[in-house]
């Protein structure tokens, strides 16, 4: 369990996130199920995103990407449903984003691209083709089978799926020779090369991964709207950053954990739940974010420069 | 990766690459369409790069010192619809509609080049968190409604649109500060500077540069280049609609990383960054011509970037100069 927790940021986890569920206390309707159920709903997609962020941030790279492939996911899957059903679609739409995200991983170890880099424009031109194949127009499917992946209660069917992957994920990463391999790899890559780790094998491995998950969640998000945008998640990218970062992760890599990662999710989700429940006009959600992120670099910068010291 | 090379000595590393792809680009383009070669629509393509190019000059100088800058697009914003809040009529209005938004952009500079040299962000977080920020603060200024001053003098109108033999003003002002920021880093000791500090960061501190006012400085010209290229949308539409306002940092970084300025700093030079806004506006301006729509410009764009620094990367590798 050593690995859960670690470094001076483990401090910083928990300060923040109990002021806001006591926040939560005052603000009317918080605590009432229907809120709970709509909590849990958004951060269980936003989390799927967020693991596979952290793996990725672990293994030392980026993945601005995520935003996009989550709509690429979701638009595959709709327009994939009338031909391989529901289940089908859902395997299409994860293969589209593995594929994703293997192409962000080839850029980033054949080509050796900085991975913000590859990543940027791997989500610009993500964005142009799925904006491009739908004509800027949402596509719609409101069968049954499909919007019943967002049922449950009162929890929510992809809660669970949730709650499955973070546990896999923990499985992989702290109890398996693979994920200390990523630690190595994220701690120092040149390192890691030397005693013998398949480096490129595992970036690629870390990047696939995070694309896997991106287009599920985007496959998912599209079931509870019942439909597949090609223009949502412009902000995913941030929020899942400020998840993984709240979380323990460190942009130098080889910093973080899923559980982390799960509390920063939980702190995020709850702030913009809040926010939400007090109306706040959606500019105001985009500054706070900003903020956030901003307030987040700043403080682990300073952090680890202290640290060094 | 020494600070010899912003100043290359033969004059094969003179001329980058990119003047080619330029040349390449506007003989395709000529032959793709006869409507390109006129000269209402060669004028269109140079008032296309003006905003988007002031952006990429900016990004450039923060780019060689190492660093990125993704926050100028909402700085662009943010500028324009100061620039038409204050109100650009009369005496005093003009000059402070010009005046207050580029000294709010190098605010937005500071704060950036702060976090990033004083704090040690990463700067392309920090930044797009700013962007986020400053986005979010114009919108909840204007409340998300269109932005249109009340009156418009002439004078402020004029920075846009008026044109000298032809040519509209906002290119002679483009064109200038290409021609400023090429002297500045070729020419100045604070050009020198930046390009010691993006080349070794710590190899620059310990001869004495004070690293950190260097860097600060490079964000904070950003920022009041992003803020000059707002007052020119001010300048030349009147209107500012705040969400639809476009994205300049992603034509503007594919400009930079196209023009063969290093992603990892000390290497760059403004006039190949301008040379690429150029090729891109050809490129953007032919797909319009030929009827190719927004999402399969920005594809090509996309695509552009990645072949760009996979170039780069791979002469780097081989050990050839940039």
């Amino acid at each position: 369990m050593t690995a859960i927790m670690q470094g001076p940021w483990r401090f910083l986890v928990m300060p923040p996130l109990l002021p806001l569920l006591l926040f939560g206390l005052f603000v009317d309707g918080f605590w009432s199920l229907p809120n709970i159920r709509t909590l849990l709903e958004a951060i269980s997609t936003d989390g799927l995103i967020v693991t596979g962020m952290t793996i990725v941030m672990i293994a030392g790279g980026f993945d601005l990407s995520v935003g996009a492939v989550m709509a690429l996911g979701g638009v595959a899957g709709v327009i994939l449903i009338p031909s391989l059903g529901v289940y089908g679609a859902m395997i299409g739409a994860t293969l589209f984003g593995t594929a994703t995200g293997l192409a962000n991983g080839a850029l980033v170890t054949f080509l050796r691209l900085n991975p913000f880099i590859a990543t940027l424009a791997m989500m610009v031109m993500v964005r142009g083709a799925i904006l491009a194949f739908t004509d800027t127009r949402p596509v719609s499917n409101f069968d049954d089978p499909f919007l019943s992946l967002a049922g449950g209660f009162p929890i929510p069917y992809g809660f669970m799926l949730l709650i499955i992957c973070l546990i896999a994920a923990t499985v992989v990463l702290h109890y398996r020779a693979w994920g200390r391999h990523v630690y190595a790899l994220g701690a120092d890559e040149k390192a890691a090369r030397m005693s013998g780790l398949a480096v490129h094998k595992l970036k690629l491995q870390c990047y696939a991964i995070s694309g896997c998950l991106a287009g599920l969640a985007g496959f998912w998000l599209a079931a509870r709207l019942g439909t597949g945008s090609p223009i949502i998640g412009d902000a995913t990218p941030l929020t899942a950053a400020a998840a993984a970062l709240i979380g323990g992760a460190s942009l130098k890599g080889g910093e973080g954990s899923i559980f982390g990662a799960f509390l920063g999710l939980l702190f995020v989700g709850c702030l913009m739940n809040v926010m939400m429940l007090l109306n706040v006009p959606s500019y105001f959600q985009r500054m706070a974010i900003g903020g956030l992120l901003l307030a987040l670099v700043i403080a682990r910068g300073s952090l680890d420069r202290m640290w060094q010291r | 990766m020494t600070v010899t090379t912003a100043r290359p000595s033969s004059w094969f590393a003179l001329v980058s690459p990119i003047w080619i792809v330029l040349l390449g680009t506007i003989v395709i383009a000529a032959l793709l369409s006869d409507k390109f070669l006129g000269t209402t629509n060669l004028i269109a393509v140079l008032q296309q790069v003006v905003i988007a190019g002031i952006v990429a000059l900016g990004m450039n100088i923060v780019l060689i010192g190492g660093h990125f800058d993704l926050s100028t697009g909402s700085i662009v914003m943010m500028a324009a619809v100061f620039s038409l809040l204050i109100g650009p009529a009369g005496f005093p209005g003009v000059l402070l509609a010009v005046a207050v938004p580029i000294l709010a952009g190098m605010a937005v500079g500071f704060l950036n080049g702060w976090a990033v040299y004083k704090a040690r962000a990463n700067s392309i977080v920090a930044t797009i968190g700013m962007q986020f920020l400053i986005l979010g603060g114009t919108l909840a200024l204007v409340k998300g409604q269109h932005v249109r001053a009340e009156e418009i003098g002439p004078a402020f109108t004029a920075i846009a649109h008026a044109r000298i033999a032809g040519v509209p003003f906002s290119v002679i002002i483009f064109m200038a500060l290409v021609v400023l920021t090429s002297i500045l880093m070729t020419a100045t000791v604070f050009g020198r500077h930046v390009y010691a500090v993006g080349g070794d960061h710590e190899a620059a501190r310990r001869s004495g540069v004070n690293v950190d006012r260097v860097g600060i400085i490079t964000f904070m010209m950003s920022g009041a280049l992003a803020a000059v290229s707002g007052v020119l949308v001010a300048s030349l539409v009147g209107l500012v609609d705040p969400t639809a306002i476009g994205r300049y940092e992603f034509p503007a970084l594919t400009a930079v990383v196209l023009g063969g300025t290093s992603l990892a700093g000390g290497i760059g030079r403004p006039a190949d960054t301008a040379a690429a806004i150029l090729a891109l506006s050809v490129i953007t301006n032919v797909m319009t011509i030929n009827d190719y729509q927004y999402p399969l410009q920005l594809m090509v764009q996309g695509l552009l970037l990645t072949v760009a620094v996979a170039f780069y990367a791979w002469r780097q590798s081989r050990g050839g100069r940039t």
